[in-house]
């Protein structure tokens, strides 16, 4: 009796163990096939038909319908380039370069995905929109308050992710190609 | 003597937690995409219960996105193919110019085909998705010596959709890039009969 007690007890532990690991796990984003650059990542599997069951797992609670691998990629920074969550109470500069592709777009949502509300109606910036110096580098201020050039608006005091997508990218197609590819830098300006 | 009896003791029942744990684990793994509420094709059945042909999806704007890390800039449509009605046909022209990808999704959303302008043949983009038995049908209608017309894709399963993406380069191009999304044609489409 006590050691039927006993098994059943260890079962209620391991399923309660078993769905806080399946959690933690998706929470945490698409799991494996990661690939970094600078403060960004992203997961070139999860847009390829051999994804495995862990991203097929957070793209079915997520409800995100991924950029396929032979249309693109998405890179998603949620610190800056000194590992630092990125938070609305901080102004950034992203600038620089990005991984060759025939269109890209930067957009700002919240931790969530969503876009945030902002007076100037500006979520995003797209490749053929920005504008650029003479040397065809770019500059783009992130910050709750107006900013002149490139400004893309950020939520006082929110925490927020930034999202590159590149469109018809050279590299998409092999994830090797990726990793330590020249992405645009996120440093952070003043905070307050 | 007594403390290591007491261990030994606990083994069973540890291992009893971790093995139920990992089954349990990989069981909801696997069953996420057939439990989860809020999958894509739960979101796009939403916003178009029924109909066939191209569904434009609203514009991604604070408050009205039908999924997360939506691009603002990409007017997005979407196509729903059941194959036991015969094969289903998506067409649409190419100007050469504006970006517009294809993807083909089962109804997990897991991507078996996906397509850009860019590889697009004779100005245009021409896709078949078909069963095996629909495959053999057209194949058994080519005239000799010719290239199939369209691109023949093997479904994987015969319930699911075909996700258009058209790219804005500026805001205000937004209606161009949703009329070049409507303007791509989906339909079932019988095979002729032999």
């Amino acid at each position: 009796m006590l050691g039927f007690l006993r098994g059943g007890f260890a079962a209620l532990i391991g399923i309660a163990l078993g769905l806080a690991v399946t959690f933690i796990t998706l929470e945490r984003g698409f799991g494996f096939g990661a690939v970094r650059a600078g403060p960004w990542t992203a997961w070139p599997r999860v847009g390829a038909s051999d994804i495995d069951p862990y991203a097929r797992a957070v793209l079915s609670r997520t409800g995100e319908i991924p950029l396929a691998a032979a249309q693109g990629i998405a890179f998603y920074a949620r610190s800056d380039d000194a590992g630092i969550p990125l938070s609305g109470s901080c102004d950034y500069v992203v600038s620089g370069a990005v991984p060759a592709s025939r269109y890209w777009t930067l957009t700002l949502t919240d931790p969530n995905g969503r876009l945030i509300e902002n007076a100037a109606h500006r979520y995003a910036f797209t490749s053929a929109e920005v504008l650029r110096r003479g040397d065809n580098s770019f500059h783009i201020a992130v910050a709750p308050s107006a900013r002149p050039g490139n400004w893309l608006p950020s939520e006082a005091a929110g925490r927020f992710v930034l999202v590159l997508k590149l469109y018809d990218a050279v590299a998409s197609a092999s994830p090797s190609g990726l990793a330590g590819a020249t992405t645009p830098r996120i440093s952070r300006g003043r905070c307050w | 003597m007594r403390v290591r009896d007491r261990l030994i003791g606990i083994i069973p029942f540890l291992a009893t937690i971790f093995f139920v744990a990992g089954i349990v684990h990989i069981v909801s793994v696997l069953a996420m995409p057939a439990v989860a509420p809020q999958d894509a094709v739960t979101r796009l059945s939403v916003v178009a219960p029924q109909g066939e042909g191209v569904v434009l999806l609203p514009a991604a704007s604070p408050g009205r996105e039908i999924m997360p890390y939506e691009d603002p800039s990409v007017a997005l449509g979407f196509c729903r193919f059941d194959l036991s009605r015969g094969l289903y046909r998506v067409r649409t022209n190419i100007d050469g110019e504006h970006f517009i990808a294809l993807s083909f999704h089962t109804r997990s959303g897991r991507v078996f085909y996906a397509t850009t302008d860019r590889s697009a043949l004779r100005g245009k983009i021409d896709v078949a998705i078909v069963n095996a038995a629909q495959l053999e049908t057209l194949e058994a209608n080519d005239p000799e010596d010719e290239p199939a017309p369209e691109l023949r894709l093997l479904a994987p399963a015969s319930i699911g959709f075909v996700l258009v993406r058209a790219l804005a380069e500026r805001p205000n191009e937004l209606p161009s890039a949703e009329a070049r999304v409507t303007a791509v044609t989906c339909a079932p489409d019988r095979p002729p009969q032999s």
